[in-house]
């Protein structure tokens, strides 16, 4: 079942909205509900109705004739019949006729809407022709959520470690390896793969940490201006012995003002740059300062070319 | 201090990472900005925020943040979870607001840049 639901890891998935929201969204009615349901007949008593729930420790049970839902006994409908004697009365009589039910296509965040607006703590399932299909509760929902949830974090972690796993070994450290990233438009989900691919890489050449740091801090504060400002880009490292040497080439649509750009607490960054806890106008300036050298070619209506290095010895 | 103490300090709850709750926290880099984070000069830290994207975490990993704390009962998104997991970033949150946690640290030592 888990196949059909799709995650939202493309590329344009809008981060705002909440994993549990769209889990409840995508999830139907059909993919939590229990589907064997105790059921009675109408012809039986309420005894036999009250013996049903207590051997199932359910609080409600449907009442279906011929597949179909025609009523519903619930557990004050027994405590009455106690009360008032009429335990030998049948399911007919004493049902609720007008039963909440919800279809099977439904999406469980209107289930869960609909339980709370009737006060039920379950509904009973009915599909297209109205047979009785299942019963759905809140903790079918929170079972099936939780379960999914801790699927997210098992397709996360893999994701990273494959990330991890994929990066080459320099083919031959002196000569230099190039590793080459796309960066897309609004990708925030992607952002900092090419900082944390490299700075793996380094790692593992045992560069000291602090240098890592700023290699680290200057990609990834590049690849989050291609993802904000530009129509995306690439980015080419090239990793040598003593140092690292880092192009990032983007589509456009280019820097108006190179000087302005530069400038500390700068932005032309969207709003939804800023919700993510970026554009305050310090990703150059902080670049800048993490690097030995620095050089960047723009102009409005073309592409941004930004170049910089870091020695490994400083 | 230990995160484990900054845990009680903070009455913060563990979301991923138990075992590196031992690891020696000296300074604290508060924000809900991450190009903020970006530009700090502190080592040894942790990240104490209210935002939950999974950019915090991916923050948190290149600037060598030794873990992350996220207030106002906010509780971060699976994928940082996942992400976390791998990168050996431990997440913990607290109820208190951004201000209530930095009182509470304040005067622990966590001070320095």
């Amino acid at each position: 079942m888990s196949d059909a639901i799709s995650l939202g890891t493309a590329k344009t998935k809008q981060q705002d909205i909440s994993i549990i929201s769209e889990l409840m969204y995508q999830l139907k009615v059909r993919d939590v509900m229990t589907k064997n349901v105790h059921t009675v007949a109408p012809e039986n008593t309420l005894r036999e109705v009250q013996a049903v729930m207590r051997d199932n420790k359910i609080s409600g049970v449907p009442v279906a004739s011929d597949g179909k839902l025609v009523g519903i006994i619930s557990l004050d409908d027994i405590i009455r019949a106690l009360d008032f004697g009429e335990m030998d009365s049948t399911a007919e009589d004493k049902m609720t006729r007008e039963v909440q039910t919800v279809g099977v296509g439904v999406s469980v965040i209107k289930a869960i809407d609909e339980m709370e607006q009737c006060g039920f703590g379950r509904l009973p399932v009915i599909d297209r022709d109205h047979y009785l299909v299942g019963i759905v509760t809140h903790w079918d929902v929170v079972k099936k959520l939780i379960f999914l949830l801790q699927d997210v974090v098992l397709k996360a972690e893999a994701r990273e470690r494959s990330l991890a796993d994929a990066t080459p070994a320099p083919a031959n450290e002196v000569e230099g390896a190039t590793y080459e990233f796309d960066v897309c438009k609004d990708d925030f989900e992607n952002a900092g793969i090419a900082a944390s691919t490299v700075k793996k890489q380094l790692q593992k050449m045992e560069v000291s940490p602090a240098v890592i740091r700023r290699i680290a801090v200057a990609m990834y504060e590049t690849e989050i201006n291609i993802i904000i400002h530009s129509l995306g880009g690439k980015m080419t490292a090239e990793i040598f012995p003593d140092r690292v040497r880092v192009i990032s080439k983007d589509e456009g649509p280019g820097i108006a003002n190179v000087e302005k750009a530069l400038t500390e607490g700068f932005s032309t960054a969207s709003a939804k740059a800023r919700e993510m806890g970026f554009g305050a106008g310090m990703g150059l300036p902080n670049i800048k300062r993490c690097v030995d050298d620095f050089k960047i070619e723009s102009a409005a209506g073309e592409s941004t070319t930004i170049t910089f290095g870091v020695k490994f010895n400083i | 201090m230990t995160i484990r103490d900054i845990m009680e300090k903070c009455d913060a709850e563990l979301v991923t990472g138990e075992e590196l709750l031992d690891r020696e926290i000296k300074a604290v880099c508060a924000s809900d900005l991450l190009s903020d984070v970006l530009a700090t000069e502190k080592q040894d830290f942790m990240l104490i925020t209210g935002l939950c994207t999974p950019q915090v975490v991916r923050t948190a990993e290149l600037m060598g943040s030794l873990g992350v704390m996220y207030v106002r009962h906010k509780y971060p998104l699976q994928e940082a979870i996942g992400m976390a997991k791998v990168h050996e970033v431990p997440l913990i949150c607290t109820k208190d607001d951004l201000f209530e946690t930095c009182c509470k640290l304040a005067g622990c030592g966590l001070e320095q840049f």
